[in-house]
């Protein structure tokens, strides 16, 4: 007589099959994930890059303008790696060895991965009605640029 | 009578639930990359420069402004053709709007991309009652108001 179900075979553990297919499977998982992160930590690092160089900008825009914006009539004259506003005497200098600027003798450097441009990082128009600075930089291998600009009174 | 195994190991359940978590967040990385565009899109409006040469913008028309407010239509498409003070900051194009650009925004004077974020623009905070839209040549963008009540 045979009776079914008592002496039947337990089979215990995977096929070597299923094993190297959930390896690989596994494998691709990781890969794409691994990936994933390093994109996110990237961007994650782009964005810090932009607000630091947002706060340099506007710190240093607003102390040039506090000097500048209420003078009616302001001429520069242009250094070459520096201008001189002459009615109030104070000086903006692109120092390219220490990665700053010097305004008013107060040093603002620039932020990690911002540089000045190769050529031509500091510009400017000069008419009897306005003048405008343009300061170039590269930030993280974009060209970046903020004027200074100011309007004489008529 | 056959034992029945109903169920998984526990080892079976962690390593699947992993997987589809991990499935999961790479999902939402990538869809991340559709937010950042948007705030791609914010960082090209009132940058730190934009907003101080709109500054200058209107520092500019401010013996014409009682002229662009007489205005019909509720906005002036400002001529800067051949003016090399706006040429100098790379300026594209100026327009005078009532504050809420309603009329504007209803013509296709403005790009897309830039139309979209104005009409996006919270307009009801409404102590001004014009504004200078200034458009870069970079796409960028930046707006100045006029007419502003502080208290």
């Amino acid at each position: 007589m045979i009776v079914k179900g008592n002496n039947m075979n337990k089979n215990k553990g995977f096929t070597l099959v299923e094993v190297v297919v959930s390896f690989v499977l596994i494998i691709i998982v990781m890969i794409y994930l691994i990936r994933t992160i390093t994109v996110v930590i990237d961007k994650n690092n782009e964005l810090l890059i932009m607000e630091e160089y947002s706060v340099f900008e506007k710190t240093l825009l607003d102390k040039i303008y506090d000097d500048i914006e209420n003078v009616d009539v302001l001429n520069i004259t242009n250094q070459g790696s520096s201008i001189y506003f002459n009615e109030i005497g104070k000086t903006l200098l692109l120092d390219k060895e220490s990665n700053c600027i010097i305004y008013d003798n107060i040093v603002y450097e620039l932020p990690d991965l911002v540089y000045f441009s190769d050529d031509d990082s500091l510009n400017s128009v000069s008419t009897s009605d306005y003048f405008i600075i343009n300061i170039n930089l590269k930030l993280d291998n974009k060209n970046k640029k903020f004027n200074i600009i100011h309007q004489n009174n008529k | 009578m056959l034992k029945r195994n109903d169920g998984y190991f526990l080892a079976e359940a962690i390593i699947v639930i992993s997987i589809i978590a991990t499935i999961i967040t790479i999902v939402y990385a990538n869809c991340m990359d559709y937010f950042v565009r948007q705030n791609n899109e914010l960082s090209r409006f009132n940058t730190i420069d934009g907003l101080y040469c709109a500054k200058e913008v209107k520092k500019y028309f401010k013996n014409e402004e009682e002229n662009f407010k007489n205005t019909a239509d509720g906005y002036v498409n400002i001529d800067i053709n051949g003016n090399d003070f706006f040429k100098d900051l790379d300026i594209k194009s100026i327009y005078f709007s009532d504050y809420d650009m309603i009329n504007l925004l209803s013509t296709s004077e403005v790009i897309p991309s830039i139309k979209k974020d104005l009409k996006n623009m919270d307009t009801k905070d409404n102590k001004c009652r014009y504004r200078y839209i200034v458009i870069f040549n970079n796409n960028n963008y930046s707006t100045v108001g006029v007419d502003c009540n502080d208290s």
